[in-house]
């Protein structure tokens, strides 16, 4: 294995850990707000279960970004590299601005700006990535429909309790059990898109056939790679998602991870690259919007959608960039 | 109109826009999560028209949703 595709992958993997770090607050905004957890024990319990997540899913997410976004004959470890640092930049410029945007779409439009310098749009696969534009909008859309409709379930179920007390410190122990839920479908959609970059740089640099599944030591990598990015989290973006969105009860959190994580695990199940972030911010909303609309505080979640919409392009033109100045240099 | 309901058709009308450009492998996700849009617009609906029937007039809290 030439020195080249070491540094590759060793910032693929730098890439998860800073997915793991920016994401962290996705993971534990809700157990923290709601003072489930300390956010000492928080990020532990979130990183265990992000590790663990290659014990539940397959590696069809990996196959997915290795081999639907863009045309596998054309990538190279140029390509990948600078699609890396597209993503990298646009996750670290929005951690920085306190935004919860999306790793895997900075993944995503890094990858198709290098490989568009390269090789042109024909590079591109259309289908793959038409499914991660729809799912763009489809995940949090669930996420949503999902916490509303689990805040409903779990609130007329609670109705017929009336000592408010010993149901929120039931929900509240609850609450750990969809964080570890959620953070298994983080960790397990999340680390595959890492998973799915290695595999590619080694099916283009011939280490690996093109037939080949995801080799168990990228799966436990990444894995770590992104448990310890979560365990070293950042809090500047938990206020924004845990309580500046709406106000969350353990109720409402847990309904909310819940939700995010059967929206996640669905994904995972089906190959699909999606944003947590998106996804556990719709849950959120949703979970506010059981209440009435007004109770989504909108001018913070508008802010989070700009963000959203920037995250492609913005990682699009700085691995464009990064190829131009870089990737022809290993091409 | 109860602005919840109109929310839940716009995103029902997302999904629907959504359903030729999917996958076909995918449009089934696309469709029934419109139809769970339309239905929770429905419910919100009717959840605020029993509301304004069974309360006293209040002319702040028809402002709220």
């Amino acid at each position: 294995m030439d020195y080249f595709v070491i540094i590759v992958i060793v910032v693929a993997l730098s890439f998860d850990f800073v997915n793991g770090f920016h994401d962290a607050a996705n993971s534990i905004a809700t157990v923290v707000a709601t003072r489930v957890l300390s956010p000492r024990l928080a990020v532990m319990w979130a990183a265990a279960f992000n590790f663990i997540a290659f014990l539940v899913f397959g590696t069809h997410v990996a196959s997915t970004i290795a081999k639907g976004v863009v045309d596998p004959n054309v990538l190279t470890t140029g390509v990948v590299f600078a699609g890396l640092l597209g993503a990298i930049g646009w996750s670290l410029f929005t951690f920085y601005l306190g935004l919860p945007t999306s790793s895997s779409h900075a993944l995503v439009g890094g990858m198709a700006g290098a490989a568009v310098v390269h090789g042109g749009f024909s590079s591109l696969q259309s289908s793959g990535l038409r499914t991660i534009g729809v799912f763009i909008v489809l995940s949090p859309l669930i996420g949503l429909a999902l916490g509303l409709i689990l805040t409903l379930l779990v609130l007329r179920a609670g109705n017929r309790s009336h000592n408010v007390e010993r149901l929120n410190k039931g929900f509240r122990r609850g609450q750990l059990v969809s964080a570890a839920l959620f953070s298994l479908g983080h960790g397990g959609n999340d680390a595959q898109k890492t998973m799915g970059v290695i595999l590619a740089v080694l099916i283009a640099t011939d280490h690996v056939p093109k037939t080949s599944d995801v080799p168990l030591w990228v799966v436990l990598c990444a894995h770590t790679a992104i448990g310890l990015g979560t365990l070293f989290g950042g809090w500047r973006i938990v206020k924004t998602m845990g309580s500046k969105i709406t106000r969350l009860q353990p109720v409402g959190g847990m309904a909310a991870e819940t939700a995010a994580a059967i929206t996640l695990f669905g994904a995972n199940a089906s190959g699909i690259p999606v944003s947590t972030t998106h996804t556990i911010t719709g849950a959120i909303v949703g979970v506010g919007s059981a209440h009435r609309l007004s109770a989504v505080r909108w001018g913070i979640a508008s802010r989070v959608v700009w963000a959203w919409i920037l995250t492609i392009p913005g990682a699009f033109a700085i691995a464009s960039l990064s190829y131009l100045l870089l990737g022809r240099v290993a091409t | 109109m109860d602005r919840r309901a109109g929310f839940f058709l716009v995103a029902a009308v997302l999904c629907f826009v959504l359903t030729p450009l999917a996958d076909p492998a995918h449009r089934s996700i696309a469709i029934i999560t419109g139809v769970v849009y339309v239905v929770l617009a429905a419910l919100s609906a009717l959840d605020r028209m029993s509301r304004k029937s069974s309360e006293p007039r209040d002319p702040t809290r028809d402002a709220q949703d």
